[in-house]
């Protein structure tokens, strides 16, 4: 990939993480960083793509990025305070997982072979060409239309009925290129499937971790 | 108790299919659909307008389909795409490409049609518009 490609993916990854630190959403207790960002980096797509369909709906379109920041911006201030969330990254609260959380070597092992493996997708999503069928029939075929046109348009595919969260990224990163191209769109899914794997895995623990406080067969987990 | 243990369960047979899935890092990766056309998008791109609409046959049955429907939707977005199989009769073909509105037949390989096929023949409602032999655009004319 070229270095303006490359810039467009870190720049729609800052973006995303930006908003999703603004929506203050948290995890429950103490959190590495690595599952904040995650948790970040989701939420804010979801609500960068929240604040695409809603400029679609009203007409006005989400060619503009700065306009559709400032929207997803108000959402997640609205979020933050819906939910009552205050934490951010700059509070004393989190902290990496190498200073106050204790984690046994064992699962210390399994966090960086999940690191090994997320990295390795990675690069191969960014080496390997666009080959699934439904790319080009209609998921692909959608964020062309919508990054084309800035709004949420009837691209002719046999699902338009599908929710168009997904086209929506596409096309959000898409619009930061300034160009379409099927094999770059697809890069949105490692920041969002590692993203996901990452809150997966710490939610698991958050849930192991609880019984194992709770007594429920914890000595099986070296929790801590 | 039982539930954790259930739980432990299905995390511990996830991790085990996780981890036989993990040769899909080191597959060789797969074509993109319709690959074989790949030569022929730019001409197509010439050829057919943006606002027009064009019908692709495909030349199989039902499972037996390359891909190149979904890849020529794609490439030649925003042109309306349509498609129908081999087996349907030139009048039946003509018909629909009126309701349809649609002047343009993409043929990526010819030689994948039967011989005596109305795609090869060029009937004279269609002028053919060659890029090679056997990958042509058929444009109605009458």
């Amino acid at each position: 990939m070229e270095l303006v490609g490359l810039g467009a993916w870190a720049l729609v990854a800052a973006e995303w993480l930006a908003v999703g630190c603004l929506s203050g959403l948290s995890w429950p207790d103490d959190a590495f960083w690595a599952a904040r960002w995650a948790l970040w980096l989701l939420s804010g797509a979801f609500l960068t793509g929240l604040a695409q369909l809603l400029l679609a709906v009203v007409g006005i379109g989400f060619s503009s990025v700065p306009l559709v920041l400032v929207v997803g911006a108000i959402i997640a201030l609205a979020t933050r305070l819906l939910t009552g969330s205050h934490h951010t990254s700059m509070s004393s609260h989190h902290t990496s997982m190498s200073e106050q959380l204790e984690v046994a070597p064992r699962e210390r092992i399994t966090w960086l072979g999940l690191a090994a493996v997320l990295m390795a997708a990675t690069v191969r999503s960014f080496v390997v060409p666009e080959a699934g069928w439904d790319a080009f029939s209609h998921w692909g075929l959608k964020a062309q239309a919508f990054a084309l046109t800035g709004q949420i348009v009837d691209a002719k595919t046999v699902h338009e009925y599908y929710p168009p969260l997904v086209p929506l990224l596409e096309a959000w990163l898409s619009l930061h290129r300034g160009e379409v191209s099927i094999d770059f769109m697809k890069l949105v899914w490692p920041l969002v499937g590692g993203a996901f794997a990452i809150c997966l895995a710490w939610h698991v623990r958050v849930a192991i971790g609880k019984h194992a406080v709770n007594g429920d067969d914890g000595e099986a987990f070296d929790a801590e | 108790m039982w539930r954790m243990r259930f739980g432990l369960g299905v995390l511990a047979l996830w991790a085990v299919v996780s981890l036989a899935r993990l040769t899909r890092l080191f597959e060789a990766p797969e074509a993109p659909p319709g690959q074989e056309a790949a030569p022929l998008l730019s001409f197509l791109r010439t050829e057919i307008p943006p606002d027009a609409g064009y019908l692709f046959v495909l030349p199989g049955e039902f499972g037996a389909d390359t891909g190149l429907g979904p890849r020529l939707r794609y490439e030649l977005y925003p042109r309306t795409y349509d498609d129908v199989r081999a087996t349907q009769d030139e009048g039946t073909v003509r018909a629909l490409m009126r309701s349809e509105q649609l002047r343009y037949v993409v043929v990526a390989d010819a030689s994948q049609y039967p011989a005596g096929h109305w795609l090869r023949n060029a009937p004279a409602w269609l002028r053919r518009v060659d890029f090679g032999a056997n990958q042509y655009v058929l444009e109605v004319v009458s």
